[in-house]
């Protein structure tokens, strides 16, 4: 406080300061301006210097952004799509995408490095019914990316979600690339409750379906006569418009249908217009396989429902454990959801989306290849929310999301260790406090742990006595 | 160190010779007054053209005639305090702060001062500044708004006449924000002192308050705030290339019409080029929607061939984006978020609007929710963050989270706020506070979180927040340590004068 008792100091003082901060100034910029990237001066030397600069700046900015590379080392990789390649097998991403997979892989120094040796690489699970994983539609401006019920569906394994009518990554901590794709599907309505509705879904389909034929007819007599007249499309809005782009394959419909007559209804008219169809639910899938699969329908099942079979009714008729193998051996593609479309906070752990392979298992038992289960719950899951060329499958140049687990999936003891979602470690089984205690090493013989509730955050995981570790 | 302040001092030679030859007394005293009436002189010389020498002697005399009469006019306090919180530096025993006019002119020991000065004994008290509460709507009425209202002011909600402060200065309050209420961008705030002369209780508006609590409903308006903004900025850009081009028009027909000239100038050359003069009042450009009285005001214009651009007016409720987008700077922004993934949400938004400030936020349901997610990011760009002061308990586990705490460790300036608007809730602020302290909280910061902290929020901080010189004696006089649960508050001053006292 000595400077307030004699005010009279200061101006000198001050004048001496910025004489100082003027010095320094010059001083640092003097030093800041000639380290500039040694690349840019190479290529400016390389480039005659008429040249204008706005390209090389572009370029500079480029080279600076840093790339983000993760590598996967050691572990066996099931590529779905491809064979599975045994242990070690190094998948290598970079920004997000697949860059390679393979054996001695060059990884670059500033990449991410997960040892999963000994642990199983999938591609992330897609789940094409879930409730409450990421937020309401538009989901970029909805979704709580630090929510329990994402950090958990992850736990279970998936990496896409589905949300009203649009699929969407479950980008744990971050909104970057969060929606995947919007407008999945058109909800159609023809049930045997309303007639009126049939009969008009059915003469718009019509109207439309004759207007595509004279639109070819009018394609191929332009040629030869140029007076030929266009056919008018100026009605073709709203359901119109929805109808042209159901028969013109650039929209898939989507319908609930659970009994054989349901499903023999939709499929004749799947079958009869020509558009792509998916059924949910089809629990008497396995009555009608053969007209669903040469209506080429899609089909959601859940193994495990359980509808009885009415004695009053004089045909087969109720669910089948073996209505996924049914199905698929008639050559319906297939989805597996589970039960209950959430992730359970209260209870009926086991049924709800946590446990994905799970329900896919519960299919091999009903006699599906095992290898078809893993595929209803990746790559033909995909298929049928048309995201097929993004997840489902680890390839070259597809996105990066994983599922990395310490056994095989469909096996009930494995467990997820990580999920990777675009590159992005978005679930760490030993970080995140949830299931750490379980198996902490990977280990399936490991002895059973002494877990109990409520567990305190800090405690020692191994089950073994002791004070708590006291936080911070 | 203001910049202000820098160009102050830089006159206090001159000032002070002058100063000196009039009044030898009490000169010493008497040198920040004339370095508060300094600034009207100094900008003389920038704005003008006019040589220097002429007008610099003028200000002299004119700022020595002010200094001598107002000399015996000032009003002297001295406060002999026990123990002084400064804010600005070490804690002080047994000094003096010398206040005039209102003002801190000098804290120190033995001071010297003019006898008539009012003494005020504070040797068995501490004195800090005022506290300052960032975030109210003490006694206002609900008037929620919904969406984009940037230019509305809490100002017109507050009638201070009909406020009871009591509870404020009971806690040791001198200083309080009023937002604005609802979601969105419901407006701008109002600071004021809760006690003093009427005239001088206003204090600015604070900030801008801009609601990310929801993003489903908030993203919106903030997205349409910012892309109208960039529209009302695209609007003037065209019209003056308008005008521009009429301009070129203009002398390209005065000169075809002047006899014997045959070359042309280039388009958008001459004073079109100049930078047009924002502030004019006479309407002179077509716009694109003119009001009905700017057209018939058109063909006149055109006439008397403007020598100005003249800039369309800009939607008041987007102002302040404009702003901020054209100029880099504008009405502090306080964005309101009520999770963590708010952050995030905020931030998508800001990529469309990147000129606009992201670092000043306000955390509600700070001490109870996911904020451990963000505050290392939110420590790496200095965020200025208002939160109510508590340790939350993380969802499903026994661990005390000390946000408050972890958030200044990680690099961000804390303004702690009283939890709600209730009397209890003021009284109680100290000790909630001290709470804070015990878990771990640095003294120091927390003292600062609630008073210099918020002033520089708030854009106060050269008025109110420490005890230094130059700054409003907006001070509290307390029996023992702020933070201790034993200690009350027995008087409160503002500008220099007590306004409030303990009954006990």
């Amino acid at each position: 406080m000595s400077g307030e008792y004699r005010p009279c100091n200061w101006p000198t003082a001050v004048c001496l300061a910025m004489i100082l901060l003027l010095a320094i100034q010059e001083l640092t910029l003097g030093q800041t301006q000639p380290p500039r990237p040694s690349r840019r001066r190479d290529r400016s030397a390389q480039t005659p210097p008429a040249e204008s600069p706005a390209p090389v700046a572009k370029d500079v900015e480029a080279d600076r952004k840093e790339d983000r590379y993760l590598a996967i080392t050691g572990a066996t990789v099931h590529t779905i799509t491809g064979p599975t390649l045994e242990a070690p097998t190094t998948v290598l991403c970079k920004n997000g995408k697949v860059l390679a997979i393979g054996h001695n892989l060059v990884i670059p120094d500033q990449s991410q490095k997960l040892d999963a040796t000994g642990f199983h690489v999938y591609p992330g699970l897609v789940a094409i019914q879930s409730e409450g994983i990421v937020g309401n539609e538009p989901p970029e401006d909805h979704t709580d990316p630090f929510q329990l019920s994402m950090t958990l569906a992850l736990a279970g394994g998936i990496t896409t979600a589905v949300t009203g009518n649009t699929a969407a990554k479950l980008t744990f901590g971050t909104l970057e690339d969060h929606v995947l794709k919007r407008n999945l599907f058109y909800a159609l309505n023809y049930s045997r409750q309303s007639a009126a509705e049939r009969q008009k879904l059915r003469a718009t389909l019509d109207r439309v379906q004759q207007y595509l034929r004279d639109l070819d007819t009018y394609d191929s007599a332009k040629s030869q006569d140029p007076s030929a007249k266009e056919p008018d499309k100026s009605w073709i809005k709203g359901e119109f418009d929805v109808a042209l782009k159901l028969l013109r394959h650039e929209m898939t419909a989507v319908a609930t249908a659970h009994t054989a007559d349901q499903l023999r209804d939709l499929a004749e008219l799947a079958q009869s217009y020509d558009f792509q169809l998916v059924v949910r639910g089809a629990h008497e899938g396995w009555i009608v396989a053969p007209e669903l699969a040469r209506a080429g329908v899609r089909a959601a099942v859940t193994p495990r429902t359980r509808a009885d079979r009415d004695e009053e009714v004089n045909r087969p008729n109720g669910s089948s454990i073996e209505n996924a193998r049914i199905l698929y051996e008639r050559g319906v593609p297939l989805a597996i959801v589970p039960l209950s479309a959430q992730v359970s906070l209260g209870g009926i752990a086991g049924r709800d989306l946590m446990h994905l392979p799970m329900e896919a298992a519960f299919a091999v038992r009903g006699g599906l290849p095992q290898d078809a289960a893993v595929r209803a719950i990746t790559i033909d899951a995909a298929r049928i929310l048309g995201v097929e060329h993004r997840v489902g499958s680890i390839e070259e140049g597809k996105d990066a999301d994983f599922v990395i687990t310490d056994g095989d999936l469909l096996h009930y003891m494995t467990l997820v260790r990580w999920t990777i979602v675009n590159g992005r470690v978005a679930y760490d089984k030993q970080e995140e406090k949830l299931l750490d205690h379980i198996r902490p090493d990977g280990r399936r013989d490991a002895p059973p742990p002494a877990d109990y509730w409520p567990r305190s955050l800090g405690e020692p995981v191994s089950g073994t006595t002791g004070a708590p570790a006291v936080p911070r | 160190m203001p910049s202000s302040y820098r160009r102050r001092i830089l006159l206090w030679p001159c000032l002070a010779v002058a100063a000196l030859l009039l009044a030898p007394g009490v000169t010493l005293l008497a040198l920040a007054q004339n370095a508060d009436t300094s600034p009207k002189t100094d900008t003389s010389p920038k704005t003008d053209t006019a040589p220097k020498a002429d007008t610099a002697p003028k200000a002299d005399t004119a700022a020595d005639l002010e200094a001598a009469s107002s000399l015996k006019e000032e009003v002297f306090v001295v406060i002999r305090a026990g123990r002084v919180l400064t804010m600005a530096g070490p804690e002080l025993e047994d000094v003096e702060i010398v206040v005039v006019d209102g003002r801190v002119r000098l804290v120190g020991k033995d001071l010297s001062y003019p006898p008539h000065a009012e003494v005020i004994d504070a040797r068995h008290e501490v004195v800090m500044p005022g506290l300052i509460h960032p975030h109210s709507r003490w006694q206002l009425p609900g008037y929620a708004r919904e969406g984009l209202h940037a230019d509305r002011s809490t100002a017109k909600e507050v009638f201070l006449d009909e406020l009871d402060f009591e509870p404020f200065l009971a806690a040791g309050f001198t200083s309080v924000c009023f937002y604005p209420d609802g979601t969105g961008v419901p407006g701008v705030g109002a600071v004021y002192r809760v006690a003093g002369p009427a005239d001088r209780r206003e204090l600015g508006t604070g900030y801008l308050r801009v609601v990310m609590a929801s993003p489903g409903r908030d993203k919106r308006v903030l997205r349409d705030a910012i892309s109208k903004a960039r529209q009302e900025i695209e609007k003037v850009e065209k019209a003056r290339k308008q005008w521009e081009e009429e301009q070129a028009k203009a002398q390209q027909e005065a000169k075809k019409d002047a006899p014997a000239e045959g070359s042309q100038t280039p388009p958008g050359g001459g004073d079109g080029q100049k930078p047009p003069a924002e502030k004019k009042e006479t309407p002179t450009v077509k716009t694109d929607a003119p009001p009905a009285g700017e057209k018939k005001d058109d063909a006149a214009a055109t006439a008397d061939k403007p020598k100005e651009f003249v800039p369309p007016p800009i939607d008041p409720t987007v102002l302040a984006f404009v702003e901020w987008i054209r100029d880099k700077k504008g009405t502090p922004i306080l964005y309101e978020l009520n999770s963590a993934a708010d952050l995030l949400h905020l931030d998508d938004v800001l990529r469309q609007g990147k000129e606009l400030p992201g670092d000043s936020l306000l955390l509600s349901s700070s001490y109870y929710g996911d904020w451990f997610r963000v505050v290392e990011t939110l420590g790496q760009r200095h965020a200025t963050i208002i939160i109510s002061p508590g340790i939350g308990t993380l969802p499903d586990t026994d661990v005390r989270y000390h946000l408050p705490a972890e958030l200044v460790l990680a690099g961000c300036r804390i303004s702690l706020t009283p939890r709600n608007d209730s009397p209890a809730a003021l009284d109680q602020h100290r000790l909630q506070v001290a709470e804070l302290v015990r878990a771990g909280l640095p003294r120091d910061e927390a003292l600062k979180a609630m008073t210099l902290r918020p002033a520089e929020l708030l854009r106060i901080e050269s008025r109110v927040g420490s005890i230094e010189k130059g700054k409003d004696a907006d001070l509290v006089f307390l029996d023992g340590d702020p933070l201790a649960p034993q200690t009350k508050v027995k008087r409160v001053m503002t500008l220099g004068q007590m306004v409030w006292e303990s009954k006990q």
